[in-house]
């Protein structure tokens, strides 16, 4: 039996969770902002090696909760966004190989090594590549980027959008793909024009 | 150096570009095969070049994945807690029940307003509009599933095929659509209803939010109301409070007629029949609602496991075996504005406690009842937040049986098994300090098949 308490007014919602990890509100408030920053950073490293999109889900939850079990070692001297990747491509890597045990086959640790210093390595670039991906989206016409929005990395949703508009649900993946092709395409002359 | 700047590994064969692209693509999209993945190893070991090339076009995949997302502190820390439930059912060694007083909601429903961090590609992506805060047990979907606590964006349909699901847009809006129905949430001021039945509960921020169907448009001028279509009989309306105006539309949009409906009011809107708000309403609203309304109280947010209950109330079989929840907990609406003629002392671990003689009280029963099922991970998690002052919860077999005369639906049956409140091997109860949200965590097993613990809240309106 619990009698009520005296209310406070504004409660945040990480009191509970708070009180395991023995965080202060206001190192799980910085925690909440920090990770919701580099959150576009951590997903891109994770998904150069994990690229199922439930697997890469996965993967990055229990990405964000080891940064979370670690947050107390965190040095808010050095960069969080560095920090945080790391913690991140470890968990793929350890995705990786469980994967590989479970298959039988697998990328070698070599290269998830390797991948992963490229993926931790060229954050000037990604970043660069990024922008230029939002000029080559903008040139797609505006159902092609419709489409994209609507279907991209969703099964259901591309099924839905083949039925409603009386099409093959494989024309909707082979446009998807074709898509793709050309945002990258896009983006590797762009590239090359700076260069 | 651009990515796109690797040259040919070989020229006889194929070019390394494309064989980098194929199997990126193929990545994108499908587990690769053990020839493939071999393949890859032979391209990028020791290759960083060729790893920049096939990064850079993964990256594309990523962000065009991410797009799709909108990443908040909020929900950060939404995902955070749900592991954390999960987390400590598994690995915190069982010590006897443990109860806690925290300082504030955990998975409140609380829509908090921090600064939303936008996804690195800035596709057209509708705005959010509103958040799915219930979903009745045994509801079923005609179209795409929702999850509780996923959010609804602009353009969103829910289409349900029984049960029923309450979204909560962000100017504070409530909507419950209610099975067999299909909307579109267009806005937080405007929802499509295609077919079916939903009610809109408004606040002061929601004046103005509209209700369309083919045949008319219901506009709110500060109320709670409901509106049915029928592709038969056109568009029903019912005001419970306030005031509403209601125009007939002509199949080009025009306007036709304009009425308005004050409270206990219902009106038919009908191309070719016209407006009509003296006959019989052919909408049966109290049928279709009333259980809505019941199963859902004062409960503003179902959380995790936690499902209203909107079954048949009278006679119901809660005894071990009986009212199977799947994983779910089934909160079970029982009786509402009950005055206590005498205090109701109970006592619980943390003590003894007293709600005064006078207090009116609802009360909620939280049932959980695995059967021979094995536990699911994250079974049994869950929260409920309600609009009011939660007096206490009771949780022992006893204190349970004492007090089933005075708040169970007629005709419940019950166990009078040792094992019937929250055991001492792990089950959890959470208060938040503002007395409006109880987290749960339960542990039922093979053998003990049954958790149910009882939360009386302030009774509205005393």
């Amino acid at each position: 039996m619990h009698p009520a308490q005296a209310p406070p007014a504004d409660a945040p919602p990480w009191e509970s969770a708070r009180a395991i990890e023995n965080l202060t509100p206001a190192e799980c408030r910085r925690f909440a902002e920090l990770v919701a920053e580099a959150y576009p950073e951590l997903h891109r490293v994770v998904a150069g090696l994990v690229t199922n999109p439930h697997d890469l889900d996965d993967v990055l939850q229990d990405a964000i909760l080891k940064i979370f079990r670690n947050f107390r070692k965190y040095n808010p001297e050095r960069g969080f966004r560095g920090w945080a990747c790391t913690i991140a491509l470890n968990a793929a890597r350890d995705f990786l190989r469980a994967q590989r045990v479970r298959r039988g086959f697998g990328l070698s640790d070599e290269l998830i090594q390797q991948l992963m210093s490229v993926s931790g390595g060229t954050y000037e670039l990604a970043e660069l590549r990024i922008e230029l991906l939002h000029g080559c989206l903008a040139a797609l016409s505006k159902g092609d980027q419709q489409m994209l929005w609507e279907c991209y990395g969703t099964d259901v949703a591309a099924a839905e959008w083949a039925r409603r508009r009386g099409k093959r649900e494989n024309a909707v993946y082979s446009r998807l793909r074709r898509l793709r092709e050309r945002l990258f395409d896009c983006i590797n002359d762009k590239l090359g024009e700076s260069s | 150096m651009s990515s796109d700047a690797i040259p040919a590994r070989n020229t006889d064969g194929p070019d390394l570009k494309a064989t980098l692209r194929r199997l990126a693509a193929a990545a994108c999209e499908r587990p690769l095969g053990p020839a493939e993945v071999e393949e890859l190893e032979m391209l990028l070991s020791g290759d960083l070049l060729a790893s920049q090339y096939y990064l850079g076009y993964t990256q594309v995949h990523s962000s065009l994945l991410q797009s799709r997302e909108q990443v908040t502190p909020e929900c950060i820390w939404e995902r955070v807690e749900r592991d954390l439930f999960a987390k400590r059912r598994t690995s915190r060694p069982i010590t006897g029940r443990k109860k806690t007083f925290i300082a504030a909601a955990a998975t409140a429903g609380v829509l908090l307003t921090l600064v939303t961090v936008l996804a690195t590609v800035s596709l057209p992506r509708p705005p959010i509009v509103g958040r799915v805060v219930a979903i009745a047990e045994r509801s079923t979907w005609g179209g795409d599933p929702s999850e509780l606590g996923a959010v609804v964006r602009a353009g969103g349909t829910l289409s349900l095929e029984d049960g029923f699901v309450t979204v909560r847009l962000k100017n504070g809006v409530t909507v419950d659509v209610i099975g067999d129905t299909e909307a579109v949430f267009e806005s937080e001021l405007d929802v499509a209803l295609r077919s079916g039945l939903l009610a809109a509960d408004v606040g002061l921020n929601g004046r103005g939010f509209t209700v369309g169907t083919e045949d008319a448009d219901v506009v709110d001028l500060g109320t709670r109301f409901l509106v049915g279509k029928n592709f038969s009989s056109g568009t029903h309306v019912r005001v419970d409070e306030g005031l509403v105006e209601a125009w007939l539309k002509d199949e080009d949009g025009s306007i036709r007629s304009v009425v308005e409906l004050i409270a206990g009011q219902s009106g038919r809107l009908d191309r070719s029949a016209g407006v009509d708000t003296q006959g019989e309403s052919l909408f049966d609203f109290d049928t279709a609602y009333a259980p809505v309304a019941k199963a859902k109280g004062d409960v503003r947010r179902f959380s995790g496991a936690a499902r209203p209950f909107w079954s048949a109330l009278v006679g119901l079989d809660l005894r071990p075996f009986e009212t199977l929840t799947k994983g779910r907990v089934f909160i079970v609406p029982e009786a509402k504005g009950v005055v206590l003629a005498d205090g109701l002392v109970v006592s619980g671990r943390d003590g003894v406690t007293e709600v005064a003689a006078g207090t009116a009280v609802d009360s909620y029963l939280c049932h959980y009842d695995i059967g021979d099922g094995t536990r699911l991970e994250a079974a049994g998690q869950g929260g409920i937040s309600l609009g009011t002052d939660i007096v206490a919860v009771i949780d022992t077999s006893a204190d349970l049986a004492a007090t089933d005369a005075l708040f169970a639906n007629p005709g419940t049956r019950f166990t009078d098994e040792p094992f019937r409140g929250l055991d001492d091997s792990g089950d959890e109860i959470t208060l938040s300090a503002d007395g409006s949200t109880v987290v749960f965590d339960l542990e039922a097993q093979p053998g003990r098949p049954l958790d149910q613990f009882r939360v009386l809240v302030r009774s509205a309106g005393f």
